[in-house]
């Protein structure tokens, strides 16, 4: 871990300490309440790929193996930064051949997805264990595709707790830009149907708690700043289309019920440029223009 | 040198609360009844952190249309209750909390269309006595659970 954070990370445990002084359980409820105080930034989740495409396959999503990135070398990506986005991108391929039940392809993603976390120095966060419940479930696809959800949970809150924020950003960008155009290709901008729309706003969604978790983390150096400028783009096409919504709540038999008023200009015009610009951004990452 | 050496400790400490911390949404502890968690899987947007009682912890997190949620907040014994506030992110217009129902530890939610929430959640510890800032803190577990909402889900008739 680097140095400096870690200095960082034991001098907001001694900074937390002095703000909480002794005794202070023993106050009364009322100064209690008046304490309660924001402990930090808001945390951005994030669903993994395989989450979104087990709820977007209204959209009619098919298996297509030229959408996925092929295998390559681990030996051809040379900077950190492009190998942090392509192993992004070869998370969301593995999820994506799962969703099909290809398992023998999926264990050559698989393969690859462990070298370059060996390449990261990450390959802690995929543990034997990981690859064996995989391995030993590969006739059962809800079960593997359940396991393979859980590790992403389990990987992202690893890498959290270790606190290097800078990779978990680019592995993300790799990881959503991928999800994007993987969803992209199901969608036909000449012909807007209500199942378009609603997987236009599911990414607009995912695609807003993303870039604003980017934007907070600020990942460092100039040379990320291409990516970032073509990320600004994407979220101001996300922008013109004027996503809004009203929710109400309903409680029914002890469970909450959310209904909402959406309202957005999602139309045949903002869907191509999106299209066009995740398409230019993935092609960048695979290429290793960044 | 002591200075130094109080740093040293509070980063063990820190790094100690991180590690127990990472999976703690995993517990077993943390998990629902088999009736709650009725064909659900664990979402990746599950969480663990390790908190500071009494200091509120916002989240944002994704919930998408035609699913049923089922949010569950678990923490160590003495830092009961939980409060945890649900807010629609574009409106900030609160949509539940608990404290209504008793600062009860799991909500089921049905979604009809995809919306963005944030949750706050403070760790109360209404019945406990700290001694010093090492003691104050603990984890926090939100594992989430979802399905395609059935015909006969959370919401019934009204979806």
């Amino acid at each position: 871990m680097n140095r400096s954070l870690l200095i960082i990370i034991a001098f907001q445990v001694l900074l937390g300490g002095c703000r909480s002084p002794r005794g202070e359980a023993e106050k009364s409820e009322q100064s209690e309440a008046d304490s309660t105080q924001y402990v930090q930034e808001l945390e951005y989740l994030l669903p993994s790929p395989a989450e979104f495409f087990s709820v977007i396959d209204e959209i009619g999503l098919e298996y297509n193996s030229q959408l996925i990135r092929p295998i390559e070398s681990i030996t051809s990506f040379l900077l950190y930064r492009n190998q942090a986005l392509n192993f992004g991108v070869y998370l969301t391929d593995f999820s994506y051949l799962l969703l099909f039940d290809k398992q023998s392809e999926a264990i050559i993603y698989l393969y690859q997805i462990q070298e370059m976390a060996q390449l990261l120095d990450i390959e802690s966060y995929f543990d034997d264990e990981f690859f064996n419940k995989l391995l030993a479930s590969l006739n059962e696809p809800d079960t593997i595709r359940s396991i393979s959800i859980e590790q992403s949970a389990a990987f992202f809150n690893r890498m959290d707790a270790i606190g290097n924020k800078d990779l978990v950003i680019l592995i993300s960008s790799g990881s959503i830009l991928e999800t994007m155009y993987i969803a992209l290709n199901a969608v036909d901008e000449r012909r807007i149907t209500d199942n378009t729309i609603t997987t236009i706003i599911d990414l607009a969604y995912i695609f807003d708690s993303f870039y604003l978790n980017y934007i907070t983390t600020q990942p460092k150096g100039d040379e990320i700043t291409p990516l970032s400028e073509d990320l600004l783009e994407l979220r101001k096409i996300f922008n013109s289309m004027a996503i809004s919504q009203v929710s109400k709540a309903i409680r029914k038999d002890g469970n909450l019920v959310l209904t909402s008023e959406v309202t957005h200009e999602v139309n045949e015009y903002n869907v191509r440029k999106m299209k066009v610009m995740v398409n230019t951004i993935r092609e960048k990452i695979v290429n290793q223009a960044y | 040198m002591k200075p130094f050496i109080i740093t040293i400790i509070a980063l063990m400490y820190s790094l100690t609360g991180y590690s127990q911390c990472d999976e703690y949404y995993n517990r077993i502890s943390c998990r629902p009844s088999s009736q709650e968690a009725k064909d659900m899987i664990l979402s990746s947007q599950s969480k663990s952190s390790y908190l500071e009682a009494r200091k509120t912890y916002k989240f944002q997190m994704t919930l998408f249309g035609n699913m049923d949620y089922r949010i569950i907040f678990c923490t160590e014994r003495k830092f009961y209750p939980i409060h945890f506030v649900i807010t629609e992110k574009d409106t900030g217009i609160p949509l539940y909390d608990n404290e209504m129902d008793d600062y009860v530890e799991s909500i089921g939610v049905s979604i009809e269309s995809t919306t963005i929430v944030i949750v706050e959640v403070t760790l109360l510890a209404k019945d406990a006595k700290f001694r010093d800032f090492r003691q104050n803190r603990a984890c926090l577990g939100v594992p989430i659970l979802y399905r395609r909402i059935p015909k006969s889900g959370f919401a019934g008739e009204l979806l």
